[in-house]
């Protein structure tokens, strides 16, 4: 596996772990619009986001759209998002 | 440089503490204004309140106000002795305290005007008081109603801005916490577009909708369908909107674009 999909994956069973709703999460699942974590639940994914890339993240950099997905936190941090890219 | 558009406004006494005492035609338009923002609230069925002035201190820490923005707080406390409350900082947090426990089989809406206060680095007449008049609209329900509620609510506005070539824009934003660093709250403001802004003339924001998610239904234990209610509220800082009326028409008050504004509510 290639470490963009490695990272992938990992935020992937971070979220499976920790949703607050019984459905399954999609790579597109707007995670923050939906409530799949609350505002606590959302600091602890930043610091797993600074934990992968081994660099600190800058919050008054973000945007909205910055965490709104699985594929929007691994372009937006990863520079790229991986073995399940898609086109939009 | 432009000289400030409320030098020379009849009505007004400025007070440098940051207080305002307001007379005359800018009172009248004031009102105009504030009939005009909860007839909106009433056309889509909230109930006018009076509130009262303190908030229980117990309930704003219950819901992260002291720790959140302790830096805005003014507190009113007997000297006689007696607990101390919190002048309100905001109108809508009244309804979810006042609302505690409480179960709805419909959205319920509420609307008030309250005098706020928020203390500040500094002050500016009407642009920036301790205490000003807000004009708030709540609406407690399901996270669909309360998205259509501010949604109608935002359109209300722009489309009567529009009208009366007032112009804004709504911009995402957050609140001013004490403390921003790894800051759960701020976090989530910056990352969900839970607040937006009506900002007059690039810097002044005249009024803002605000989504809460079902934060104060979980902190307060009020209900909707079976499930923590969601909220919305959307606020309009009274004084300010009289502010950009006197920048953008004048200050000849007279000539305000407030005859009309019974066509709009």
């Amino acid at each position: 596996m290639s470490a963009a999909a490695e990272v992938r994956a990992t935020i992937r069973r971070w979220l499976a772990a920790h949703s607050r709703l019984d459905v399954p999460l999609r790579d597109d699942t707007p995670i923050l619009e939906l409530r799949v974590i609350d505002s606590l639940k959302l600091l602890e994914l930043v610091l797993l986001v600074e934990e992968l890339t081994g660099k600190p993240v800058s919050v008054e950099q973000l945007v909205p759209r910055s965490f709104r997905d699985v594929d929007a936190i691994c372009a937006t941090f990863f520079g790229g998002a991986g073995e399940n890219a898609r086109d939009r | 440089v432009i000289a400030d558009v409320t030098t020379h406004l009849p009505g007004l006494a400025w007070l440098p503490d940051g207080q305002s005492s307001l007379s005359g035609a800018l009172l009248a338009a004031r009102r105009s204004l504030d009939r005009l923002f909860a007839r909106w609230g009433q056309n889509l069925g909230a109930a006018e309140h009076a509130l009262p002035p303190c908030l229980a201190r117990e309930a704003m820490a219950k819901c992260g106000y002291l720790e959140s923005f302790p830096h805005l707080a003014t507190l009113a406390t007997p000297l006689a002795g007696g607990a101390s409350a919190l002048l309100s900082p905001a109108a809508c947090y009244h309804f979810y305290v006042q609302l505690r426990d409480s179960h709805f089989d419909a959205p319920a809406l509420r609307t008030a005007c309250a005098t706020c206060f928020r203390r500040e680095e500094r002050y500016e007449p009407l642009r920036r008081q301790w205490a000003f008049s807000m004009r708030e609209i709540v609406c407690i329900g399901t996270a669909d109603e309360v998205r259509e509620f501010l949604a109608a609510m935002r359109a209300r506005v722009s489309e009567w801005c529009t009208a009366i070539d007032l112009p804004i824009d709504w911009r995402h934003a957050t609140d001013p916490f004490f403390s921003t660093e790894r800051n759960p709250r701020y976090l989530a403001q910056r990352l969900t577009p839970l607040k937006h802004e009506a900002v007059f003339d690039g810097t002044l924001a005249l009024g803002s909708a605000n989504f809460h998610q079902d934060f104060f239904g979980e902190t307060f234990g009020i209900g909707r369908a079976g499930a923590p209610a969601y909220s919305a509220c959307i606020a309009f800082g009274l004084e300010r909107w009289l502010y950009a009326f006197a920048a953008r028409f004048g200050s000849t008050i007279e000539r305000w674009p407030l005859d009309g504004a019974a066509q709009w509510s």
